[in-house]
């Protein structure tokens, strides 16, 4: 039986191959396409706040220390760029830098967990996946606890990253990672030329569920293959991110119904509500369908930035859509909320809904130059990570000068609305928002997963998918 | 004497020697892993947290299997898989074999057994890749359907009716032109003598099909079932690449829910459990087999 594992093995390697043949499309995958990307003004910035994020300076007896970062972005992404700075800038002192690309999937992940529990040669990576997938590391124990390293050099996450963002991500009050992206799940792309041709108003202050279908409805138009979609759901490679906001509401108890995480709070009144709204849109045709997006293996790629649809979910793509040499487009994209079941919820936009916050950056404890590394990842949060921006990924550092973030993410002209960056990034950070995690998170994702993907396919109504949804994760829960 | 024994000794030795690599191969990538695997189906053991962080809970693993859905969800779509995919499989190897062996030139038959042979040799995740375009909206495939008169031809690979057998048809397909190779190997080994016999006796072609060559062909066709079965109930890249696993549950196979509950839930005791009984199936399936073939050859 070990042989058939062996050979699952085997096949799971060809599979990772294929994701990497197949199922690129969406993140830009492997390509050689060399872009430049920092803007004038996200240079100068990196280097001014990492000389005020700068701690003390690693000893090292004279020998180059040769630090190991993994992440799940092409390098040619800012990465590239940001481990050159570093590379200059820590020279002298005898640090360099390596940057792996490991592929976010499952299979990268994987691959990247076996290299962890194994020793390997990782100081720094860069998780995804939220608090579930950082749970297993740390109890696998291949997250470092930096909650005494972040004391020792007086960085103070709540502070310095807001405590929106920060405390959903500690485990037992301690710091295993820390975030460093803003990227707030509970905004959303729109067209904006699209919508200025129909005449409709960019909802930068929020909306409801009601007036989202009839807009969706509104910029629904064409046919075959000129057919352009009110919507995209970006539900084709897994039912995740794309509708947190149906949850978002419920805040801390989303998933679970009590703070001890015992039993499932999935048959809310506001879940029902929510999955509907994107059946109906699917529905009434203002929204590409579920079945094309699953069978067709469509990306966000494909739909959006070729303009075949106004609206989509999927936050995390700003780096492609900045990406214009990669993925060529002429439209205005405008991030806006995600809307709201009614008008009483219109005032909970002050603050996110859950962590507004990603791309975690870890400490392999088995790491030899702990104290190095440790250096590093402020060095990056206070300024390191600057290149980034430009490519879309947002820095979380309070001490970033909010106007040079929006000046580098705009850089080039055109391809975000400014003014929708603006108040995108102006969502105050220090309320938190704890979420309620438990071991059974992964297994309870994929019951939610399969429930929706039942009633997105027509195969039972909201009612069954939802009291489904919760009998099956309670029992899983209770098994335990 | 002594030398007789000596030069014995010696032939044992270089015997040994030559089979050491491939005995320790077995040992090391086979054995091994196989006792350890049994074991590991007795524990909790999470992987990630390194060797001998396990703990004994006896047949938990084993009694917790027949009350979760996507185990007995992924044995029963690996029964339906193999019994429709092996016979179907064969029955249209044996056909074309047999066409191509009385109607085809020599020439043209190679090359055709060749071409039908190519999907064998592709990597099963470069062919459910063309696959899954062949099956989108747009496909050949549904275009195809259409053409034949099915007016609304439904997503595939995204329908919990027609997911699994979309899978099906694509191993169908990949194992033909294998099949076919080795049926008409096994034609090639039959005596013409008997078809001539046959003849005298006044059969057509069809007798001779069903008198002579199915029967003379039984071993190969006894082989192909039994790799056939075994490469079945083992089914996991298409799935994976394809579906994985989807929708709901509709093609969770049992390699594929021991490769999820292995690498996506880091349960390898639960895992383990699930190979060991695959394991206890194909060693029943074999068994039964031998036994009715080497009964029925009496």
């Amino acid at each position: 039986m070990r042989k058939n594992l062996v050979r699952a093995g085997s096949a799971v390697l060809a599979a990772a191959m294929l994701t990497g043949l197949t199922a690129c499309g969406g993140s830009g995958g492997s390509s050689t396409t060399a872009t430049t990307k920092a803007g004038a003004a996200s240079s100068s910035t990196a280097t001014t706040m990492a000389a005020a994020g700068k701690t003390a300076a690693a000893k090292n007896n004279g020998e180059t220390i040769t630090l190991n970062l993994w992440g799940g972005i092409p390098g040619e992404y800012g990465y590239d760029e940001m481990v050159e700075n570093f590379n200059k800038e820590f020279k002298d002192k005898g640090i360099q830098m390596e940057y792996t690309r490991y592929k976010n999937d499952s299979d990268g992940n994987l691959q990247l967990d076996t290299y962890l529990s194994s020793g390997g040669s990782i100081d720094i990576y860069m998780g995804y996946g939220g608090i579930s997938r950082l749970k297993t590391r740390v109890e696998a124990g291949t997250a470092l606890d930096m909650t005494d390293y972040l004391k020792a050099r007086g960085f103070d996450p709540v502070g310095e990253l807001g405590a929106t963002n920060v405390t959903g991500y500690q485990i037992d009050d301690k710091y295993y990672a820390l975030p460093t992206k803003y990227e707030n799940k509970g905004w959303m792309v729109i067209n904006e030329d699209l919508f200025k041709e129909a005449g409709i108003e960019i909802p930068l202050k929020g909306w409801t569920y009601e007036e989202f279908r009839e807009d969706a409805k509104k910029l629904t138009k064409g046919d075959g293959q000129d057919k352009i979609w009110g919507m995209y759901w970006n539900l084709g490679s897994g039912i995740g991110d794309s509708i947190e906001f149906v949850g978002a509401p419920l805040k801390q108890y989303k998933t679970y119904s009590n703070d001890e995480g015992t039993s499932t709070n999935f048959d809310n009144e506001l879940w029902k509500k929510g999955l509907q709204l994107i059946k109906d849109t699917y529905d009434d045709g203002s929204a590409m369908s579920y079945e094309t997006e699953t069978a067709d293996n469509v990306t966000f790629d494909q739909v959006f930035l070729e303009g075949k649809a106004a609206m989509s979910a999927g936050i995390y793509n700003l780096r492609i859509i900045n990406d214009l040499d990669t993925y060529p487009h002429d439209f205005t994209t405008a991030i806006v909320p995600f809307p709201v079941p009614d008008e009483s919820y219109m005032n909970e936009y002050d603050y996110s809904y859950r962590p507004g916050a990603g791309d975690l950056i870890c400490v392999n404890p088995k790491s030899e130059h702990i104290e190095e590394a440790m250096d590093f990842v402020l060095w990056y949060i206070k300024g390191g990570m600057a290149p980034l921006a430009s490519s879309g990924r947002i820095p979380l550092w309070k001490g970033f000068d909010a106007d040079l973030v929006t000046k580098a993410l705009c850089a080039k002209e055109g391809v975000f609305d400014p003014e929708s960056v603006k108040a995108y990034m102006a969502v105050d950070g220090t309320k938190a928002v704890k979420t309620i995690s438990t071991k059974n998170d992964s297994k309870i994702n994929d019951v939610k997963k399969e429930e929706e993907q039942a009633f997105l396919l027509g195969q039972e109504d909201v009612d069954t998918c939802c009291s489904n949804m919760k009998t099956r994760a309670d029992a899983i829960l209770a098994g335990e | 004497m002594s030398g007789k024994k000596k030069k014995a000794v010696r032939e044992q030795l270089t015997a040994t020697v030559f089979l050491l690599p491939s005995l320790i191969g077995l040992v090391l990538f086979s054995l091994i892993p196989l006792v350890f695997s049994l074991f590991i189906s007795l524990t909790d053991w999470n992987f990630l947290n390194g060797m001998g962080s396990w703990n004994f809970i006896g047949l938990e693993n084993f009694l917790d299997m027949w009350t979760d859905e996507w185990f007995l969800a992924s044995l029963k779509n690996t029964f339906i898989y193999t019994i429709v995919v092996v016979p179907i499989g064969l029955f249209l190897a044996l056909i074309i074999a047999a066409l191509i062996d009385s109607f085809i030139s020599d020439r043209l038959a190679n090359v055709l057994r060749v071409t039908m042979y190519m999907p064998k040799i592709c990597n099963i995740v470069a062919s459910a890749a063309i696959w899954i375009m062949l099956y989108s909206t747009y496909g050949p495939f549904t275009q195809l359907m259409r053409l034949l008169g099915w007016e609304n031809p439904p997503h595939f690979l995204a329908s919990y009716t027609w997911a699994l057998p979309a899978i099906m048809l694509m191993s169908i397909w990949s194992g033909l032109g294998y099949h076919v190779f080795i049926y008409s190997a096994g034609m090639a080994g039959i005596s013409r003598d008997l078809y001539e016999a046959a003849e005298l006796d006044g059969a057509g072609a069809i007798q001779k099909f069903w008198y002579v060559t199915i029967p003379q062909l039984r071993p190969t066709t006894f082989f192909l079932m039994i790799t056939g079965i075994i490469g079945s109930f083992k089914v996991f890249g298409s799935v994976n690449v394809m579906t994985q696993g989807g929708p709901g549950h509709s093609t969770y196979t049992l390699v594929y829910y021991i490769y999820k509950s292995a690498f996506s839930y880091y349960n390898m005791g639960y895992a383990s459990a699930v190979a060991v009984i695959l394991f206890l199936i194909l060693l029943v399936v074999t068994l039964v087999q031998w036994k009715h073939n080497n009964g029925s050859s009496d």
